[in-house]
């Protein structure tokens, strides 16, 4: 009996946060979504109406493809990043610690002030840093104002999460290199293997379940991207940066429309879920962690 | 004959010294009155809580902040607690969340939106323009601000603070320098614009992250149409965006976009003022708010910068030059919950006092006519002229429409302007959201 009890002491109080902070608001965010509130009148019960009109409204469509070119673009440039910028960092002799602390600052500086740096550093009138170096190199004809331009607006948006994301897993996959017996690396280094293939057929392999672990937080993360398209584009110029997320936060506190905000709230989970799920699927078992 | 004069002139001044008795009696019991009446409130630990979205160093904000301070100095006990959100955006938000939580403070800022509509059917908020005449205080208004702070149904559920024209400001010096005049019409100001361009000169400046400033370019082709009936018939469902005004208002904006400076989609106010003032654009439309921001530090405006009202159109136009947007700013509502003897007194106090305050301590003409202007600046004589004058006010699109369809009118007019939709396309989107929001009442 004591055997039984011990774990569950251990794992309650998690257990008890998760379910207050996660799973209860799941469940009332899709008790919302069965109905059509304004937040301040009555509560009308119109059942699955709210997820029948994600499949009319247009503009979710536009936004759930948003979604996923941000989340492509972030998860194949954090996670290749993060792995060359891990490698380069093993071979450092000198000045390691430094170079650790000054790529992994952004992760740390908030997000409302980096979105204010690059705000600056691309505006076009008054001329930012990035349009007069592209003056002074000659390439005026590339000179934009880019987080106005509703063709690069995404682009920008996914290029600073990136940026500010990037560093956190150069330091995971730095640490799990540095976590590999060198007894591993030194018989690979014997039989012959160059660098490269170390890296190829030795390191990376022994390190892909930290992989999948960073893929999972990148994928989920970005689905869930808010706050730099909040804060740089307010989602615009029109529709051209707005996420999911950021869609349905409007619908919910701009728009008053709490059932189908919470409808949109739903979606997310289910999509998180499905895609971590086809992750899962599609990643051989012995990565799995 | 003397004698009976005499008995006459005793019989006057008889009269006289009764009256001027009678009447400094009754002064001085109305006195009195309001004094006991006073005397029975009760201010000890009374505090107004409030939520505002306007700027802290405004004169709007620091008049009703010198005015609770004095009025807290007479009345020990009494407090004004406010919260400043100045992101008009995320103010909205935290005022929403707070009005579905039930949880709204005393005092908060808003229009008459349909969402202080909803809180008007509630029961939430007090009947300020019943209010007002109780207190006897509503004549002091510029019936502008009047119309401006009331729903279409001419209720009144808020006080204006701000009395603003908005003008075309523009730069006197880039004018001349592309040779042209100011508009007086519409095909006129294109005409300038391209003028303008031509010399290599941004024509219009514009800081769209509010959002609201490319709207009032899409509302104002409307307005000199149908004044402000397209509007009211828009919200309301009698009215379609697919129209051939709302077609020509969307075609309006975009034919303007080019002459627009680089980024305005997503450019910050202040940096549309930066280019302004800092000649870098020759127009810039927007309210008297940004006077400050274009005086020198005598409060007269700069000597390059001019300003002229909303141009005329050709063809079919219910309004004239006289009519063009003046407005009252953001309002403030004050919850039915709240309501008092003390709350009346201290409303009473603020908007007696608040348009001397903040006329000669902070430069702001409010929504109240001042006592006293001789002295003042010419163009502050010329607006507060103005805003007496004006003949019928343009309504704020911003205001008027439902939240949803705002947000879709907001975001697929850049869309239109930047070429990423027809305009066709964008008036079925409005029309659709607005059926929509009127079937779901």
């Amino acid at each position: 009996m004591k055997k039984k009890v011990t774990p569950w002491l251990f794992v309650g109080p998690a257990l008890i946060a998760y379910l207050l902070i996660v799973i209860i608001p799941i469940i009332s965010s899709f008790y919302y979504s069965l109905f059509d509130w304004n937040g301040i009148g009555n509560m009308k019960f119109i059942g699955l109406g709210n997820f029948v009109k994600q499949l009319h409204d247009s503009t979710f469509h536009t936004i759930i493809k948003n979604n996923l070119v941000y989340a492509g673009i972030n998860t194949v440039m954090q996670i290749l990043l993060g792995i060359l910028l891990a490698i380069l960092l093993m071979h450092l002799t000198k000045g390691k610690n430094l170079v650790k602390t000054l790529y992994f600052t952004p992760c740390i500086v908030s997000s409302i002030a980096i979105c204010q740096v690059f705000e600056k550093l691309l505006s076009k009138e008054p001329m930012g840093v990035i349009n007069a170096v592209l003056g002074g190199l000659g390439l005026e004809s590339m000179q934009r104002a880019f987080t106005a331009d509703p063709k690069l607006s995404l682009y920008v948006v996914a290029f600073v999460e990136f940026y500010k994301w990037s560093a956190l897993y150069m330091i995971i996959f730095y640490s799990a290199f540095i976590s590999i017996s060198e007894d591993i690396v030194e018989a690979a280094v014997i039989d012959g293997a160059s660098g490269l293939q170390q890296y190829l057929y030795i390191r990376i392999p022994l390190i892909r379940n930290i992989i999948f672990v960073a893929l999972v937080m990148v994928v989920s993360g970005t689905l869930k991207g808010f706050d730099v398209s909040y804060i740089l584009t307010s989602g615009g110029p029109g529709y051209s940066s707005e996420l999911v997320a950021t869609y349905m936060y409007k619908q919910l506190f701009t728009q008053m429309n709490f059932g189908y905000g919470s409808s949109l709230a739903i979606f997310l989970v289910v999509e998180c879920v499905v895609v971590v799920s086809l992750l899962k699927a599609i990643t051989p078992r012995d990565a799995e962690c | 004959m003397k004698c009976c004069k005499k008995a006459v002139s005793l019989l006057l001044a008889g009269t006289m010294v009764f009256s001027l008795a009678g009447s400094l009696t009754g002064f001085a019991e109305g006195e009195t009155a309001d004094a006991a009446e006073e005397e029975n409130l009760d201010f000890s630990n009374f505090t107004i809580k409030a939520i505002s979205s306007r700027d802290t160093k405004g004169g709007n904000t620091q008049t009703i902040e010198k005015l609770m301070n004095q009025f807290a100095e007479e009345h020990p006990g009494f407090k004004y607690d406010c919260e400043y959100i100045t992101d008009r955006a995320s103010y909205l938000q935290k005022l929403k969340i707070l009005a579905a939580s039930d949880e709204l403070p005393d005092w908060f800022d808003e229009n008459p939106t349909p969402f202080a509509r909803t809180l008007v059917d509630a029961g939430k908020v007090v009947n300020m323009g019943e209010l007002l005449k109780e207190l006897d205080v509503y004549d002091l208004f510029y019936p502008v601000a009047i119309t401006d702070s009331s729903f279409s149904d001419g209720e009144m559920y808020s006080i204006p603070w701000e009395g603003n024209a908005e003008y075309f400001w523009y730069n006197k010096d880039l004018f001349a320098q592309a040779g042209v005049e100011v508009p007086k019409s519409f095909d006129e100001f294109l005409d300038v614009c391209a003028k303008l361009k031509e010399k290599g000169i941004t024509p219009i400046a514009i800081g769209n992250k509010d959002q609201w400033p490319i709207l009032r370019y899409a509302a104002q082709m409307p307005f000199r149409r149908n004044g402000n009936d397209f509007i009211y018939g828009l919200k309301e469902g009698t009215e379609k965006m697919n129209s051939e005004i709302g077609l020509e208002s969307a075609n309006f904006v975009q034919t303007l976009a080019p002459y627009f400076n680089e980024g305005w989609a997503t450019a910050e106010y202040n940096t549309a003022v930066d280019l302004f003032v800092g000649q870098k654009a020759a127009i810039y439309y927007m309210g008297t708010w940004v006077l400050p921001s274009l005086v020198d530090e005598n409060k007269e405006l700069l000597p390059y910068i001019g300003y002229f009202k909303l141009p005329t159109v050709s063809g079919d136009t219910t309004t004239g030059a006289d009519d063009y947007w003046a407005n009252s700013g953001i309002q403030t509502y004050v919850t039915t919950e709240s309501m008092c003897p003390e709350m009346k007194a201290v409303i009473k106090y603020v908007v007696e006092n608040f348009a001397d305050t903040a006329l000669s301590e902070f430069d702001m003409i409010s929504s109240m006519a001042p006592k006293e202007t001789e002295g003042l600046p010419q163009v502050y004589q010329d607006i507060i002229h103005d805003l007496n004058n004006v003949g019928i006010a343009g309504q704020c699109w911003d205001v008027h429409l439902d939240p949803a369809t705002l947000e879709v009118t907001e975001k697929e007019i850049v869309n239109v302007a930047l070429g990423e939709t027809t305009p066709e396309d964008y008036a079925n989107k409005v029309d659709e959201s607005i059926a929509s929001y009127i079937s779901s009442k």
